[in-house]
């Protein structure tokens, strides 16, 4: 039997361990809901203050104050450096022109540049990501900075990592944010959505960088990392029009190893290669469609395949049709339907063609069901065309 | 052979035993998904969401809102999802065969008119009579067939759906605007996640404006307060816990996420269970341990659905009743995972623990308070030793578990508006194990008691409805 010691003192351990809890909870509630209060209302007060000031700064439309009267007066604390760089960040999304060059001025503010460098070289990570934020916006990174953001970068911490390799990007040397972009994607940890970011971040949008940012994305997808992320790297600059890529990327779809593996990639370089308008892959498609029974490759393939057009690739869709699975029979319609005029003539035609030939059929040699299949098919391509000409007029109409 | 007095004696190891395991598993469940949700939230607050949009990573997502008499709400819910910050997405209304105006209402307000959709009937369900769309409203779907009940409404959706990934949910719950951005990245991530669930929480008590959410409260009602506590321990930590331990299996009927092509390959859902919800989640792991395919089921701990619960007596008796005859009816179907190496840690773990401790927990728990009367009643048999220990371990321990699950939700989210709220939500986390969890055993008892006697209906529910 139980020790009824034990167990009178397992109740009371239990009671008292509840008891504690209980008030813990209350007072642990109470105390940190009346901080994140304060630091709400310190935040509004602050930004009050700040926001006509930094406003009246950007558009000298205020009495003159320069960028050392606005330093001194925030304090020291670590939020009120957070909360400014805050403001001016939200201010640089509403101001452009010469308005937003003096806020961005104004964040490259030595008085900054010093404080978050004492941080980057604090042990702290939260210290060390503030930093890393900072010096993403700020653009202002001497050799101490760089190096110890280089080094930060390599950290196993994968967060850690992110925001300085994302802070290097806003290096002046070409070569450093195409290397730690590099070294970022050859990490075995990280996400897809990390990827995307990250090539946001390294892809400033400015048309004399187009060509380099190019360059180096060609330069990462012949390196060895895991294929979802060149995936992404693909589809990236099929989405941003990288039109200069679209040879690199059809020799690389044309000697890309047969992998399930590489699957997504195959069908993200037909995508991009539709995206870019580069018609002279269409062989390389079609000998993928061949190939592979991957659904999704087909599914891109008609994508592409009708973005580039032309009677030899809309005939090569239409003798697919027949035989195909259902999701490839009604993208392959669609793609004939909603489109050019010209494509339903083909359409047309093919059906024509397809009803005439059932005369010429010997039933004997084929079983009922084999027929029955046959015309099934035939009566469920000519019920979707039907369906898609009604949503191709009433789009019309609307 | 065993004397009365050694029978006596296993007989207390057994209730000992038992309630120590459930609280035990309980609190792991609660910790673990504490320490998971923090690491999430610091690996959220590095990556922007927004960076999938650009790159069109995103997978279209089709929202299907199964309606049955649903003739007072359908419009505002619809509104309310067109209002989804997704890029995106469509919205399938199927009207289940209503008695009321539901589809009349919806047709007058957006403008639809019948049209015809080239889809392949990939599952079975009832007859559609029409399919109607606006050029106005493209995103919006409405499928009007004869009445099959929820998950045959949810095929229907399942075979119209032209997306990769459906979405279903309830037509009376209310989604957080940016649920499917949140949501959409676990499909981004893990390639092989073929269904995610999200948190579903109270909403009665809430402030609504426009169908949004203003400002959150417990409820005013005594059952809404304890069934508060019950789902931050047991649906949203107890469910993060076992995401955490990659065993999940329930993902609520009022909304989850699934890989439309999964769903197609497992046959959609059953039509024939009140609880359609676990059964498929359930045939999805059998499906894919026996073929030996890569798969994740995922559950993702923010709020972002807002369901109304039972706040009568008698709703929520009938409630509880049909989860119980769901979860039986789930673990009958799929009898053969039990202990079977083939479905590893879902057959040979998780499944048995949904036999022992959630099915025929009610039976220990009641025999359990049978056995206290017995032997308080009798002073022969009297033993002041079990008692304590019982109270220890069964109310004191379950005390500490649900008050451990509202200080990480108070960790991890603080959720609740006010101070007041987290104080009425900790006497209740008490209350709810004297008497609550007693009561709850008893309905679940019957709910059993039901699906033995072959009962397949749904039960009556009271709603009140959102009060803005």
């Amino acid at each position: 039997m139980f020790d009824f010691n034990i167990a009178l003192q397992s109740l009371i351990g239990l009671t008292v361990f509840l008891t504690l809890l209980f008030f813990f909870l209350l007072g642990y509630t109470y105390w940190t809901r009346r901080k994140q209060q304060y630091w709400k209302r310190y935040e509004q007060k602050f930004r009050d203050y700040f926001f006509s000031i930094l406003l009246d700064y950007a558009e000298q439309s205020g009495p003159p104050l320069s960028a050392d009267d606005i330093i001194k007066k925030i304090t020291k604390r670590t939020k009120d450096y957070t909360f400014f760089i805050n403001l001016l960040n939200e201010l640089d999304d509403i101001l452009d022109g010469t308005e937003r060059k003096r806020l961005n001025d104004l964040i490259k503010h030595p008085t900054f540049a010093s404080f978050y460098r004492d941080k980057l070289f604090q042990s702290s990570t939260d210290s060390k990501i503030y930093a890393c934020i900072y010096f993403q916006k700020s653009t202002h990174l001497d050799n101490r900075v760089l190096a110890k953001l280089i080094t930060v970068s390599k950290s196993n911490n994968l967060k850690l990592a992110f925001a300085a390799t994302k802070a290097l990007q806003s290096a002046e040397d070409w070569s450093i944010r195409k290397s730690a972009l590099l070294r970022f994607f050859k990490r075995t940890d990280i996400s897809e959505l990390m990827v995307a970011e990250l090539l946001h971040v390294f892809d400033s949008g400015l048309a004399e960088e187009r060509g380099q940012v190019g360059e180096a994305l060609k330069d990462v997808l012949l390196k060895k990392i895991d294929p979802n992320v060149k995936n992404i790297i693909v589809r990236y600059m099929g989405y941003q029009q990288f039109y200069e890529c679209g040879e690199f990327l059809y020799q690389y779809l044309k000697r890309i190893h047969y992998n399930p593996e590489k699957f997504p990639l195959i069908r993200g370089l037909i995508t991009a290669l539709g995206e870019l308008y580069h018609t002279e892959a269409d062989a390389v498609i079609k000998s993928y469609w061949k190939k592979k029974k991957s659904i999704p490759i087909r599914l891109a393939s008609i994508k592409t395949l009708s973005t580039f057009g032309g009677e030899e690739n809309i005939s090569f869709l239409l003798q697919h049709l027949l035989n195909a699975e259902f999701p490839i029979r009604k993208a392959i319609i669609y793609e004939l339907v909603t489109e050019e005029e010209n494509r339903i003539v083909l359409l047309t035609k093919f059906i024509q063609e397809t009803l005439r030939s059932l005369t010429d059929i010997d039933i004997r040699s084929r079983s009922h069901e084999q027929f029955d299949l046959y015309l099934d098919k035939i009566l469920d391509i000519t019920s979707g065309i039907k369906i898609a000409l009604n949503h191709r007029l009433n789009k019309s109409h609307a | 052979m065993l004397d009365s007095f050694s029978l006596f004696n296993i007989v207390e190891q057994f209730i000992i035993g038992y309630f120590i395991t459930i609280n035990t598993v309980y609190l792991a469940l609660v910790i673990g998904a504490l320490l998971y949700v923090r690491k999430q939230m610091l690996h959220r607050s590095v990556v922007e969401a927004d960076a999938l949009f650009k790159t069109e990573l995103f997978k279209s997502i089709s929202i299907l809102v199964p309606a049955y008499n649903e003739a007072d709400n359908i419009v505002e819910s619809v509104e309310s999802l067109l209002k989804l910050e997704y890029p995106e997405y469509h919205i399938i209304v199927v009207n289940d065969g209503s008695a009321d105006d539901t589809l009349q209402r919806i047709i007058d307000h957006f403008g639809l008119t019948e049209t015809d959709i080239y889809f392949e009937e990939q599952i079975e369900h009832q007859h559609i009579r029409g399919i109607y769309r606006s050029p106005n409203t493209p995103m919006l779907t409405v499928v009007d067939k004869e009445n099959g009940g929820k998950a045959d409404a949810l095929n229907a959706g399942i075979n119209i759906a032209e997306t990769d990934l459906v979405c279903s949910i309830d037509a009376d719950s209310i989604l957080e605007q940016d649920v499917l951005k949140k949501l959409i990245q676990t499909f981004i991530e893990h390639k092989n996640t073929i269904a995610a669930g999200g948190v579903v929480r109270v909403i009665n008590g809430c402030q609504i404006r426009n169908r949004e959410i203003k400002e959150i409260h417990v409820p005013k009602s005594f059952w809404g307060r304890l069934q508060s506590v019950e789902y931050i321990r047991a649906f949203l930590f107890g469910r993060v816990g076992w995401d955490y331990f990659k065993s999940l299996l329930i993902v609520s009927g009022a909304f989850g996420i699934f890989d439309r092509k999964a769903v197609i390959k497992v046959g959609g859902y059953l039509t024939d269970t009140v609880g359609e919800d676990i059964e498929l989640i359930v045939r999805l792991h059998s499906y894919h341990l026996r073929n030996n395919e890569d798969y994740q089921i995922r559950f993702l701990p923010e709020p972002i659905c807002w369901t109304e619960v039972p706040t009568d007596y008698k709703s929520l008796r009938n409630q509880r009743n049909r989860w119980h005859r769901g979860l039986a009816d789930s673990l009958w179907q799929h009898k053969y995972m039990l202990f079977n190496p083939t479905y590893k840690h879902i057959g040979m773990f998780v499944m048995p623990f949904f036999l022992f401790f959630e099915l025929l927990g009610p039976i220990v728990n009641l025999l359990s308070y049978v056995y206290l009367i017995i032997i308080i009643s009798f002073p022969d048999l009297f033993s002041l030793t079990f008692i304590l220990l019982f109270l220890g371990v069964s109310i004191i321990y379950g005390m500490v578990v649900s008050l451990i699950a509202v200080l990480a939700e108070e960790v991890a989210f603080k959720t609740y508006s006010s101070f007041k709220d987290v104080a009425i939500l900790s006497l209740y986390s008490l209350l709810e194990n004297i008497g609550y969890r007693q009561i709850h055993s008893w309905w679940q008892f019957k709910g059993l008691i039901d699906f033995f006697k072959g009962k397949k209906s749904w039960g009556k529910m009271i709603r009140k409805g959102f009060k803005e």
